[in-house]
């Protein structure tokens, strides 16, 4: 197993020259670098100076030298100033990703408490009323677009009903509150987008699950062991739910990765103060640095969503080894 | 004796369209919004429909009649066939390159097989790690002269590798069949198997791909509108008009200005979802209950 994994972390390296050189490529065309601009206030420091200062610092050299540089100060944590605020980036990140995190985790609990059990229900009961109404849930919400139906849950709960902030992810008057007070405000920022996320991500797990179980049903070994004298129940709860629960498995990695670019828009939307909002807004003022540190931070975590995934199969299913 | 016809993937769709009632239903409806949402724009004066009239601004359906205005002055009506029209035709070209491009790939890469396959595999894993997103949001701010037809190449590249990925299965295990090999013992020519032979074959998938990324395409468009970094400002569209609703007040106390495009919206996607489903149960007969 560990020999598989290794070989897998191998097999990403150069995915990530790629997605770096992509990167870079893009930077290229960025207008600005860390000296434009910087000098408006001060007369005394003519352009000249601010020529020299490239010079000095190396941006006026060859593409590969400025590449490998770029990758080697990644490598050792320097990410570079935010050209609008003037602060480390990875300062300014590590004040989002709290955010991010606990949408991120709070969706995936929320995905995962309500489509396995209807998954498995519908499966159970295919062809029969129960079976027809996930199915026919599951439809229509698989054809709602997340925009729309973000703003139709920002109106209903928060408009109609009243009972849940619109945007933010915090109350403002509670930021110097006690423990209770900061987290509950939190909490009840966080359920709106959560919810958006994971009704919408949750259709795919319901579909997969239900169909799965419901193939699984008509095999010979469920047969077998029917025959030999083993009740419906525990037939589902040995056999049939172990390997139906496999391809759920094997495809969380992606669905994880999926959420994070569901959570970019979602935050957006309910201007949730994580990562996808400062990406959006250091793209409209134009702040390079940290876009191009979240655009490899995201590919990191899309790998290690894939990753996982692989890892999971191969745990779950002693056949899958990847040679 | 009478030699009937086998019915081939097309007549199938049409018998489970018209078995299905919804499907019909939603079949017959996408046509009228296709229709109306590229006929009648026809005839409005985009123009005079997309300037600020000071006079008239956010009117409710009940002050100005038809649908309202919005805030600056203009018909929601007009607004809302011209933004339906950018939109699909943004969703179709979007859809029918992407795919074209995808599919045809696809299609030599898995019929040649050994490092074609390869390399085409390892370009859309790079494709698939790379978070798509964002680098179409980048993209569009740095791309100069924006317009339409930016967005729409813009959005081609990046998703294209979808249609290789979802065909390449199908290609290889037609590919591996009897038949194929039995044609190229007798000589014909690499491109007629595949133009002649696996084609048809694999059209039925191509088609429930091609509807449910069509689907997929105009949920992007809204959502890449509404969060600021679609189509420009000044060319209507669903995403636009729905965008409105990031406004409170609006969200609040003026409905009729958000609405409209997101019922629109979902009606078409429930309505394509709705085709695609009985055109896949054409497709893959596993599927018929």
């Amino acid at each position: 197993m560990w020999k598989t994994t290794f070989r897998r972390i191998i097999m990403l390296i150069p995915q990530l020259i790629g997605v770096t050189l992509l990167i870079f490529i893009l930077a290229e065309f960025m207008p600005g670098d860390a000296f434009s601009g910087r000098f408006v206030e001060d007369p005394t420091i003519g352009s000249e100076r601010e020529e020299e200062l490239r010079e000095l610092h190396g941006l006026n050299d060859p593409w590969h030298i400025r590449y490998t540089r770029w990758v080697g100060d990644m490598l050792s944590g320097d990410f570079g100033l935010s050209l609008v605020h003037r602060r480390p980036v990875l300062e300014m990140v590590a004040e989002r990703i709290g955010n991010t995190l606990l949408l991120s985790i709070v969706s995936i609990v929320i995905i995962y408490s309500f489509a396995l059990p209807l998954g498995i229900i519908a499966g159970k009961n295919w062809d029969k009323p129960s079976e027809k109404i996930i199915s026919f849930y599951n439809f229509v919400q698989m054809s709602i677009p997340t925009v729309v139906f973000a703003i139709v849950l920002q109106w209903f709960f928060g408009i109609i009903l009243g009972i849940l902030p619109l945007r933010g992810s915090i109350d403002v008057r509670v930021v110097n509150g006690t423990f209770f007070e900061i987290w509950g405000s939190r909490l009840q920022h966080v359920i709106l987008p959560a919810l958006s996320i994971s009704l919408l991500s949750g259709v795919s797990v319901i579909r997969f699950l239900s169909n799965e179980i419901n193939e699984q049903r008509h095999l010979d070994y469920t047969v077998t062991a029917r025959a030999k004298g083993l009740s419906m129940d525990k037939v589902y709860r040995n056999h049939i739910f172990r390997n139906s629960m496999l391809p759920i498995a094997a495809t969380s990695g992606s669905l994880i990765a999926g959420l994070f670019s569901g959570v970019l828009i979602i935050e957006n939307i309910f201007t949730f103060q994580g990562m996808g909002q400062l990406f959006f807004t250091s793209v409209s003022q134009r702040d390079w640095p940290i876009v191009n540190f979240l655009v490899v931070f995201y590919s990191i975590l899309t790998m290690a969503g894939f990753l996982i995934s692989d890892i999971m199969l191969t745990i779950f299913d002693p056949r899958i080894r990847i040679k | 004796m009478k030699i009937e016809r086998i019915p081939n993937f097309w007549d199938l769709s049409w018998a489970e369209i018209k078995k299905d009632k919804f499907a019909f239903v939603s079949f017959f409806m996408l046509i009228a919004v296709l229709i109306f949402s590229f006929v009648i724009p026809m005839f409005i004066d985009e123009g005079y429909t997309t300037r600020i009239i000071l006079g008239q601004l956010n009117q409710s359906p009940q002050q100005f009649g038809r649908l309202g205005t919005d805030e600056g002055g203009r018909d929601m009506i007009n607004m809302l066939f011209l933004g339906a029209r950018n939109t699909f035709t943004i969703a179709f070209a979007v859809t029918i390159l992407s795919l074209f491009i995808g599919y045809t790939i696809g299609l030599f890469s898995s019929y040649y097989g050994s490092y074609y396959d390869f390399i085409a595999v390892r370009v859309a894993d790079f494709f698939i790690m790379v978070p798509t997103l964002m680098v179409i949001v980048v993209l569009i701010t740095l791309s100069p002269n924006y317009g339409m037809w930016q967005f729409i190449v813009i959005m081609t590249s990046f998703i294209w590798t979808g249609g290789l990925l979802s065909i390449r299965p199908r290609v290889l295990q037609e590919s591996a069949k009897d038949y194929v090999q039995a044609s190229k013992t007798l000589g014909t020519p690499n491109y007629k198997i595949i133009f002649k032979k696996i084609f048809p074959n694999i059209l039925s998938y191509m088609m429930v791909g091609t509807i449910i990324s069509l689907a997929g395409n105009i949920g992007l468009e809204t959502a890449l509108t509404v969060i600021g970094f679609g189509l420009p400002i000044g060319t209507p569209s669903l995403g636009q008009l729905i965008s409105r609703a990031m406004n409170p007040v609006v969200l609040a106390n003026r409905l009729w200005q958000w609405v409209p495009a997101a019922f629109l919206v979902f009606l078409m996607t429930i309505c394509i979802y709705g085709v695609g489903q009985a055109v896949s149960r054409a497709a893959n007969p596993k599927q018929r209950r």
